[in-house]
């Protein structure tokens, strides 16, 4: 049998061929009955009268069987012209009737783009940001290793700890170890500062990706007595470079930390385009000096490091591997693997992929949810829309049922309209989604993983289609089923629904009150959000932000010693202070709202030690410090160029630091010293308590600080940072900077100065992305539930309108008709918004992660959630029960 | 179709359905079988199958639709009637019988004014 037979018999098994037979057999009798009763009337028996019809036939059987082959065929061609006649009509029918009510339909479409295009952007986020392997090959072999502490996530790691698992580790192939520093390089007339990474030998080889011109690091590049070498990323190669294919071998000036003995770089490659990471430049991380190997490393987290799992490894194995080494390390140097500061220590192994998006999976998928929740509401809603449009049609449905449409024909017709217009709103909904991509891409928050390969791609527009198809089919049959079982096409009669049935009424019941639960829930989440980004714009960060600048400076290697160190900045900042529009500038590595890494033990001089870990930070800062922050000298006095080496060394505490440590009497005199441990440290004198700042963000709870002359510490860092308080905008000042430090040495790149404020706007957007987006989610949802619930009252009211009439008539009162109609929803409604908000108070703790200013159970945010969508649900309830109010009793009477 | 009398008519069956419906209006089998016989004052009589098989081609090709009915007698029947391109059919197909008996007459040396 060939295919075409196998399907002429599936199609013709599908068109009833009995049906045909039964046809031809009713067409015979009738031709036969009546025969012989005309045979019969003119005196024949109706024997005779019988054989005599037969034999007209010549051979009857061979007759009808030919007659029901041919009656089958025909009836197969008909019944597939009139299906595809009938889809022709649906269509034609669905354009004009969307066509005639603009309102409903771009209503519909709207809501339907909303769903389907807030969903198609998240999904395409979850796509490529936690879905996607990573751009390497065989990526999903690389795993992340680092420090765990009590079981958690890995974070970064320690170099003798690298050092002990790059030699030991059996489940490794190859094993990279990788620092984000910043090296300045003179690129034409100016030294421009670039972000670099220091790596390990073998980082290239763990990604997999090697320069596609020139040559990856060699061991020589890791001997401290070679030239430095550089290998640039492709964008900086084509910025900066001009692409030039002769590049590798050219020597660059620079004055940073990799300068060193000779004041160049040597370029010995350029990576391939697509190899990404937040380094422009690579250099060797030599491994020689003497802080590699030093034992005290072990407390110090310097590195990432990543890995290349070996064949027939699984991050498992690794796992379990990293964590016997750890345990191997912790019996050597139980110090570092216990006691006060590293209890619950191990090394573990996650993979990669796991580690670059740490911190935004959870918020991802959040986001996600928060998108699927509202197209499951625009559905949910549309259903209720169908459903009181399709009362308004009842006319129309009710003279095309009698003009001989059949249940299932009408039926197919609604579904059509809901495809058609869900299908309008799929195109829209991707067009939607599109900008919401792009949106997405602009609110995200710096570090948000792999926002570059976020787009929108072919399986987000497959996927949009199917919800589209979907939520037209779901829209089209919910109405069915919710409205009368009886007829579903909504009958001349109204009278007829006072029938209605139970289930379609509990159905109903079922759906207002999922829908205000869910609306309930998502606005709870989006308000704790929204609250809490709210209050964060209240949090003082504890300095004078307007014309306050920060000017990052990279200290040259040349000056070894802290006096030439020291030297340097207060150089630097004297001819910066003689800059016209500078009303003052010092000098400290880390700002308030820049980080402070400095946490030192604190012990104070006629105290006993506090058994509990401070958790304090500890700043150097250049003279006139709080003046030109504009912090608060509370009590004593502020640092001043006085304070230099030589002179007594003395130290200033904020306020938090004062409260906690001295509650009842001022600290004003008592002494401090850092780091005991290292036995013989000095004792510095609290000269001044000053205000609180915010360390690194507005989101942290403030912690004890300790400030101390910068021009008494002999530390030295590779950078340090210039406050300038500024009459000036910082971009105007810019140049005038530039030749200051230059007069000062002309290697070192002068960025253009920050103003503190956009780092506090920077530090805002992660709150302010998450309260937006899921503001908007949110929003959009109690949009869309409130027609849904509008529409649905507007369907239960007109279903009672004999009896809002009757009981009118009786003499009711409009309170009393509105209360009894609306009741049932109130109930629908309470019920729902309890059960949300239960459920929300379950589950905001979810969301602790994202919150800093408000607790998950906060009450305001949950007052005004229930109460904001309460009031408004009842509203939507009560505009159509109020109406029907209005009906004059006899016209809702002379409907009967 | 394959013959299944002798009769030269029996050739054009087709068209005399057709035909007899446009005066008819809507009939079901046996009225066409008695409205042919009568027509012919009883010198043509069509077989019974020949005239179904000859209906329900005529029906898949869209010359006629049928609708089911009740009968005077109260039986129901299968009613046949002309579509649109039954009526072109049978303008059709009248033209090529006028033009077919004028040649073969001319032929025969018959008169063909008579036959019109």
């Amino acid at each position: 049998m060939s295919d075409g037979q196998r399907w002429r018999r599936l199609l013709r098994i599908t068109f009833n061929k009995g049906h045909a037979s039964e046809q031809v057999d009713d067409e015979l009798r009738f031709h036969i009955e009546s025969l012989v009763e005309r045979l019969v009337s003119q005196g024949k028996s109706e024997e005779d009268a019988r054989r005599e019809v037969m034999a007209r036939f010549g051979s009857y059987m061979k007759t009808r069987s030919s007659l029901v082959r041919a009656a089958a065929r025909h009836t197969l061609t008909t019944s597939r012209h009139r299906y595809l006649d009938g889809a022709r009509q649906d269509l034609r029918l669905s354009l004009r009737s969307c066509l005639k009510h603009p309102g409903f339909s771009g209503l519909v479409v709207l809501i339907l783009a909303l769903g389907i295009g807030a969903c198609s952007a998240l999904f395409s986020v979850v796509d490529s940001v936690l879905l996607n392997p990573l751009p390497f090959p065989e990526s999903k072999r690389l795993v992340h290793i680092g420090t765990t502490r009590h079981g958690g996530t890995p974070g970064d790691f320690t170099t003798p700890e690298f050092r002990e698992l790059h030699a030991n580790a059996k489940t490794l192939e190859s094993y990279a170890a990788y620092r984000y520093t910043e090296i300045s390089l003179r690129v034409g007339q100016e030294p421009g500062l670039y972000s670099a990474a220091a790596i390990t030998k073998d980082y290239f080889d763990v990604f997999g990706i090697h320069p596609f011109l020139g040559r990856a690091f060699v061991e020589e590049d890791f001997d401290n007595t070679g030239a430095p070498t550089v290998i640039l990323s492709f964008g900086i190669w084509q910025q900066q470079f001009g692409a030039d294919p002769d590049i590798v071998g050219t020597a660059i000036a620079t004055a940073g930390r990799y300068a060193e003995d000779t004041p160049s770089v040597t370029i010995v490659g350029v990576m391939p385009r697509g190899f990404t990471s937040p380094a422009n430049i690579w250099v060797p991380e030599r491994m020689t000096g003497t802080w590699w190997e030093e034992e005290y490393m072990f407390t110090n987290w310097t590195h990432w490091t990543a890995a290349r799992l070996a064949d027939d490894y699984e991050v498992e194995d690794a796992n379990a591997e990293v964590e016997t080494i750890a345990a191997t390390l912790a019996a050597t140097y139980p110090q570092y693997y216990g006691g006060r500061y590293y209890e619950g220590r191990s090394i573990g192994a996650v993979p990669l992929l796991d580690h670059v998006v740490l911190g935004y999976r959870s918020s991802i998928w959040l986001l996600f949810g928060a998108a699927c929740l509202l197209l499951f509401l625009a559905i949910a809603s549309l259903s209720g829309m169908y459903l009181a449009r399709a009362l308004d049609r009842r006319q129309e449905i009710a003279v095309r049922s009698a003009l001989g449409a059949g249940r299932g024909r009408i039926g197919r017709q609604l579904v059509t309209e809901a495809i058609l217009t869900s299908l309008i709103g799929s195109v829209l909904g991707t067009l939607l989604a599109a900008g919401g991509v792009q949106a997405f891409r602009l609110l995200a928050p710096a570090g948000f993983p792999r926002l570059d390969s976020v787009s929108l791609d072919l399986s987000t527009v497959v996927f949009a289609c199917i919800l589209a198809l979907l939520s037209g089919l779901l829209c089209g049959v919910v109405p069915l089923v919710l409205g009368d079982r009886t007829t579903p096409a909504f009958p001349l009669h109204s009278g007829t629904r006072a029938s209605d049935g139970a289930r379609a009424t509990r159905l109903r019941g079922i759906l207002i009150g999922a829908q205000v639960a869910l609306t309930t829930y998502l606005l709870v989440g989006a308000g704790l959000l929204a609250n809490n980004f709210w209050r964060l714009q209240d949090v003082h960060p504890g300095v004078q932000t307007e014309g306050l600048l920060v000017m990052p400076i990279q200290i040259p290697d040349r000056h070894e010693t802290a006096e030439e160190y020291t030297g340097f900045l207060v150089d630097v900042v004297r001819r910066v202070n003689a800059v016209p529009g500078v009303v003052s500038a010092s000098w400290t590595p880390d700002p308030p709202m820049y980080g402070g890494w400095w946490h030192p033990e604190v012990v104070l001089g006629g105290m006993a030690r506090d058994d509990e870990p401070v958790n304090l930070r500890a700043h150097p800062v250049g003279p006139d410090f709080f003046q030109i922050m504009g912090i608060p000298i509370l009590d004593g006095r502020g640092i001043s160029e006085e304070d230099a080496s030589g002179n007594r060394l003395i130290a200033v505490v904020d306020e938090i630091f004062a409260r906690r440590f001295f509650p009842s009497r001022s600290p004003l005199g008592a002494r401090l010293r850092f780091d005991p441990e290292d036995g013989a440290s000095p004792w510095h004198t609290i000269v001044g308590v000053v205000g609180s700042t915010r360390i690194r963000s507005l989101a942290e709870e403030p912690m004890p600080q300790v400030y101390v002359p910068a021009l008494q510490r002999t530390q030295t860092y590779a950078q340090s940072r210039i406050v300038i308080r500024s009459a000036l905008p910082a971009t105007n000042l810019a140049p005038m900077l530039q030749d200051a430090v230059w007069q000062a040495d002309p290697n070192v790149p002068v960025p253009i100065p920050e103003n503190i404020e956009e780092r506090i706007s920077a530090d805002m957007r992660d709150p302010r992305f998450h309260a937006v987006l899921l503001g908007f989610f949110s929003l959009s949802a109690a949009a869309v539930t409130l027609s849904g619930i509008y529409g649905l009252m507007s369907y239960v009211v007109t279903g009672r309108t004999r009896e809002i009439g009757i009981r009118s008539a009786l003499g009711a009162g409009a309170i009393h008709v509105l209360w009894t109609v609306s009741r049932p929803s109130f109930v629908l409604i309470f019920v729902g918004l309890a059960a949300g908000i239960a459920a929300a108070a379950g589950t905001s703790r979810l969301l602790g992660a994202l919150l800093f200013a408000i607790t998950p159970l906060d009450v305001p945010t949950f007052g005004f959630v229930a109460g904001g969508l309460g009031l408004t649900a009842l509203f939507a309830c009560l505009v159509p029960a109020w109406r029907a109010t209005r009906i004059e009793p006899t016209e809702t009477l002379r409907w009967e | 179709m394959p013959r299944k009398t002798a009769s030269a008519m029996y050739g054009n069956l087709d068209l005399i359905i057709l035909h007899t419906l446009s005066t008819s209006g809507p009939c079901h089998g046996l009225g066409i079988i008695d409205a042919i016989e009568a027509g012919s004052d009883g010198s043509m009589r069509v077989e019974d199958g020949a005239l179904y098989r000859a209906l329900h081609r005529l029906e898949s090709d869209g010359f006629l639709k049928a609708e089911w009915r009740i009968s005077d007698k109260n039986r129901k029947a299968k009613f046949y009637a002309l579509t649109a391109t039954g009526k072109t059919e049978l303008k059709r197909a009248q033209q090529e019988w006028t033009r077919h008996t004028e040649t073969v007459s001319k032929i025969l040396g018959i008169g063909w004014e008579t036959s019109r």
